[in-house]
């Protein structure tokens, strides 16, 4: 295979990984202000939560479809319970709040499955490799590329093309006036960070075959999913997407061709961004 | 690249200094010799049973806890109390718990860590304090160099290990090589211990590549590795990471065209549960091997089987030598392990056959000197399991740490 | 911050009852090494250095209103150049303390010049990022930083003849400069400038209707506060004999918001009082359960969503409650 196509899709798989991340984190702040230092966690929660599912089912599918769910219900809680309480404060405090919140999951991720590393295995149907354009690359991967394109585009639908969506949006673009002509922000508010954490959980499943299921991985790849979302654009699910698969790709060549610089440089790209434009390439500033 | 640091004037003294100031120490410590010869013996270990190399802390830890559980937890005659701190395999957190182990625990040897580089950062503090300190586990070459008085490492040194394969290698036809390690101490020292004989040897090395610790996904590295279709690969990875790349590396569809090599965490014991197939025919050299047709092994084989279902890997022999090793020290000192003077002296007298082989230690780098094995990964039954198709007897230390 | 917020924080009243507390504690902190042991001495040294790293980043969170999220990398620069001018420079150890301050002051003088041009979450999010950036260079700079094996090997200088590889100096020498920290900073905040700032985090927009330069005051802000986290990271460095990239990480910067939140923003003391509370907490705890994380992160959300001017505030507030009655 083609070493530049094999890379290519190896930085695709990334990208798309960190985009069911980024997304979620990008849509919760557009629309609530709230910069959500626990989103690596939701994600590391469904990790765990879906290797309990797989350990008792024996069916990865399962995880997948049951894993983002007690997430779901858990970011509700907070955000009725805790968040909401916080909105008329500074932002700051929000940030603060999620911050501490990543402790309490980290300890209780630890407390119920141990400190080791585990291992979230590929569904059987996925576990070999295909050999095309004269090379291998797994399966399991080439499904996570088009699973990854199928949440875009289906997200993509829901913000532009639904009624959910257009409330969401009208949301972000100027909460005062969305409340003013009657829309149920609370409702809406519990609603987007309920589901930008099943994402987050979703995507945690997802990547266990290939990152690994451990109580550390939450920030890691929470770091990632920032300078993803500062360079796309807070709030923009575009810029989500484009700032996603530009830094899958340029991890992946940075970590091969380029070793000594590539964090260094990705960091950097962050903060011309963050001076520039700091709304990244596609956003807004929230309201 | 050269592996030594450049020694400013202001080093030289500092090290000096220290060296003094642990020869004063240590002739403090002999002073440590109260008349308590009946209360417990305490036992700090320090290791890492968390992240990526957890496995590895832990199977140590069954390793000793498989020698207590042979000898009725006693060591000449005394009940032994072990105590166990994770390092997080982080120096600063390591030098934390050290601490803690020597100021207030009060350990009478502290046996660890796993990680070279956290070796490293106890050096300075383990030379002030003067506790006897065995090494298990962290492999830098340039540990033994420091000939502490209270130190010995009773596993192996990464050049001890690494440098029997890279000759290996060059003579069995392997034309050339990727070198892919994790970019920490122990990396690099091995890796740089396999190349130096590996072209010594007529071979040629085509790159070295070092993935950040940590590094979960290696397709971008496997993928790059494709594309050179180097001869073999030899690759240094402890615990999940050595799982996973292993793994990846048959998934992209090298395994077969690309010789799979390595350092003896690659392809163990602890590593197969993790594989599978995907490592079989991988070669590795070690210290040890699961199946050694010894009695002391078959010994250790029995007595692991009721804590494990898998056979021991060379951190459990590490773990179960070094209390055989401690034991007889003890018992060499008549029980008073709080002489510590005397009982380093006895460890330095060691001489004994353990699982893996014959053990004795280098009198004047306390370097374990023992016979390093070439391994081939096989499947047996359903099992994975080493076979050892060569040997290299009597390996010692690193020659530049006896200059 | 709300008014609301501001009003809640501690303002500081010379000449008051704290005085007396402050006595208290002098005489504890004089005594506490002939009553502990080495272990227990070595923790608290541990803690002053903490106390003072966090009391730098309170300055900037608390008196200037500037959240960081990458306070690390003033300490960790601090660290690194001392370990660096020892080892490569061979410089003495003074002057190794000395490099660090100017080091960190520099580094604070350049992030700030670019932080201080946004705001809010951008501003948070530029803090975050320049501090790995320094972090990802330390990691992958072998050959300068020694990766992330760190530096290490350096035995603790001998100060004015006295080794401080003896467990009570080292402390003594770290209580003399938390104390002379403390003292600095305290007539920085009672200064005019320090009024300025106060003013600023109260109103930004009517001091630049004043005719401040609110860039610049920020900028001083930034400046100073790295300067007193790089003495805390060169004092670090000399009490681990060992610095590695952790310094600089992300926790790190997380650890320092944790302790500023939990003692008491904007109270300087009060962070002190938190890196106390903070690190007896995670041997306390630790000791008897694994799940000192837990307790930790329970306290702090505790702290932010109903004690938000944290342990020293709560404690202000319990004393002016029963004053009044």
């Amino acid at each position: 295979m083609d070493l530049l196509v094999s890379q290519l899709l190896n930085g695709l798989v990334y990208g798309l990984l960190l985009f069911l991340l980024a997304s979620g984190l990008s849509l919760i702040f557009g629309l609530m202000g709230v910069v959500n230092l626990a989103h690596g966690s939701f994600f590391m929660l469904g990790a765990f939560i879906g290797l309990s599912v797989v350990s008792v089912t024996g069916s990865f599918w399962w995880a997948l479809i049951l894993a983002p769910i007690p997430v779901a219900i858990i970011a509700a809680i907070i955000e009725i319970g805790l968040l909401r309480h916080l909105y008329k404060r500074d932002k700051v405090d929000m940030v603060l709040l999620t911050f501490g919140l990543s402790f309490v999951f980290t300890d209780l991720v630890e407390w119920g499955w141990g400190r080791d590393t585990f291992s979230l295995s590929e569904p059987p149907a996925l576990e070999d490799s295909l050999e095309f354009l004269g090379g291998f690359f797994p399966q399991y991967r080439l499904a996570l590329v088009v699973f990854g394109l199928a949440v875009a585009l289906v997200l993509w639908l829901v913000i532009e093309k639904t009624r959910i969506g257009a409330m969401v949006r009208a949301g972000i673009d100027d909460t005062r006036t969305a409340m003013g002509i009657g829309l149920n922000v609370p409702l809406l508010l519990t609603t987007t960070f309920a589901s930008g954490a099943a994402l987050a959980a979703m995507a945690g499943v997802v990547a266990g075959p290939i990152l690994g299921v451990y109580s550390g991985v939450d920030v890691e790849v929470l770091i990632p999913a920032f300078i993803v979302i500062v360079i796309g654009g807070m709030g923009s699910l575009k810029g989500a997407f484009v700032g996603s698969l530009l830094i899958g790709i340029a991890d992946t060549f940075g970590k091969a061709y380029m070793p000594e610089a590539s964090m260094f440089l990705i960091y950097a790209t962050m903060i011309v961004v963050l001076l520039a434009r700091p709304n990244g390439l596609f956003g807004q500033a929230a309201s | 690249m050269s592996k030594t640091k450049i020694i400013t004037p202001s080093r030289r003294a500092v090290l000096q200094g220290t060296a003094a100031a642990a020869a004063l120490s240590f002739d403090a410590s002999l002073a440590r010799v109260f008349a308590q010869t009946s209360g417990p013996i305490k036992i700090g270990v320090l290791n890492t049973f968390t992240k990526s190399v957890g496995l590895f802390g832990e199977t140590t830890w069954r390793g000793i806890e498989t020698y207590l559980e042979e000898h009725g937890n006693k060591i000449a005659g005394r009940p032994v109390q072990l105590i166990k701190e994770d390092d997080e395999f982080n120096p600063q957190v390591g030098l934390q718990k050290l601490r803690k182990l020597v100021e207030s625990d009060k350990v009478h040897v502290v046996l660890g860590p796993l990680g070279s580089h956290i070796a490293t950062a106890m050096i300075g503090y383990m030379k002030q304090s003067g506790t006897p300190w065995i090494v298990t586990g962290a492999g830098s070459t340039a540990l033994t160099k420091e000939r502490m008085p209270n130190m010995y490492r009773a596993t192996l040194s990464n050049w001890q290990v690494a440098n029997p394969m890279g000759t290996w290698e060059a003579r069995n036809g392997i034309k050339d090589v990727v070198v892919v390690a994790s970019d920490f101490l122990a990396g690099h020292d091995v890796a740089e211990a396999f190349a130096e004989a590996y072209e010594k040897g007529g071979g040629k090395i085509a790159k070295q590549v070092f993935p950040p610790v940590g590094t979960n996904d290696f397709s971008a590295y496997i993928t790059d590795l494709r594309s050179i279709n180097p001869g073999a690969v030899y690759g240094f990875f402890a615990g999940s990471e050595a799982g996973r790349f292993v793994k990846q590396f048959q998934q992209f569809g090298l395994k077969g065209k690309v010789k799979l090599t390595g350092f003896q965490s690659m392809l163990d014991s602890d590593t197969f549960p993790l594989q599978g197939s995907s490592a079989v025919g991988g070669l590795s050299s070690s210290i040890y091997c699961e199946t050694l047709d010894t009695p002391e092994n078959k010994n250790l084989i029995e007595r692991y089987s009721k804590k494990s279902k898998e056979l021991p890997g060379i951190f459990t022999e590490s773990g179960y030598t070094v209390m055989r090793i401690i034991d007889d020290a003890v018992k060499a000192v008549g029980g008073n392990i709080e002489n510590a003077a005397e009982f380093c002296n006895a460890i330095g007298k060691t001489n004994i056959v353990a699982p893996r082989g014959p053990v004795r230690f280098d009198p004047d780098t306390h370097q374990a000197i023992q016979n390093v094995y070439i391994r081939e990964v096989h499947e047996e039954g359903g099992k994975f399991v080493n076979r050892v198709i060569d040997v290299v007897k009597d390996v010692g230390d690193y020659p530049g740490n006896k200059a | 911050m709300s008014q609301q917020q501001v009003d809640s924080l501690p303002t500081r009243i010379p000449g008051r009852k704290p005085l007396i507390g402050e006595f208290v504690f002098f005489l504890l902190a004089l005594a506490w090494p002939f009553v502990a042991g080495t272990y227990g001495t070595g923790l608290i040294t541990e803690t002053l250095i903490f106390a003072i790293a966090a009391m730098s980043l309170d300055l900037l969170m608390g008196y200037s209103g500037l959240v960081s999220f990458g306070h690390a990398a003033f300490f960790g620069v601090g660290a690194y150049a001392l370990a660096l001018t020892g080892m490569r420079l061979g410089l003495d150890p003074w002057l190794g303390i000395v490099a660090a301050i100017a080091a960190s002051a520099v580094t604070a003088l350049v992030i700030g010049y670019f932080c201080v041009r946004v705001s809010g979450v951008a501003f948070i999010m530029l803090t975050l990022a320049f501090a790995q950036l320094l972090f990802s260079a330390a990691v992958k700079w072998r050959g300068f930083s020694g990766g992330s094996d760190g530096i290490g090997g350096f035995a603790r200088p001998e100060i004015a003849g006295i080794s401080l590889n003896d467990p009570l100096y080292m402390y003594f020498f770290c209580l003399l400069a938390f104390v002379l920290s403390l003292w600095l900073l305290r007539r920085i905040i009672s200064s005019q400038f320090g009024h300025a700032l106060i003013g600023l985090r109260e109103n930004e927009t009517r001091m630049k209707a004043l005719g401040y330069s609110t860039d610049r005051l920020k900028l001083c802000a930034f400046v100073i506060s790295g300067a007193f986290a790089g003495l805390s990271g060169a004092l670090y460095a000399i009490y681990n004999s060992f610095v590695s990239p952790d310094a600089l990480s992300f926790a790190q910067s997380g650890m320092f918001l944790l302790i500023v939140v939990l003692g008491g923003v904007g109270s300087l003391v009060g962070p002190a009082i938190g890196a106390v509370v903070f690190l007896l907490m995670k041997q306390f705890v630790s000791s008897h359960t694994e799940h000192w994380l837990l307790i930790v992160g329970i306290v702090f959300v505790c702290c932010v969503m109903f004690f938000r001017s944290g342990i020293y505030g709560f404690f202000k507030q319990w004393q002016d409650r029963r004053a009044r009655t």
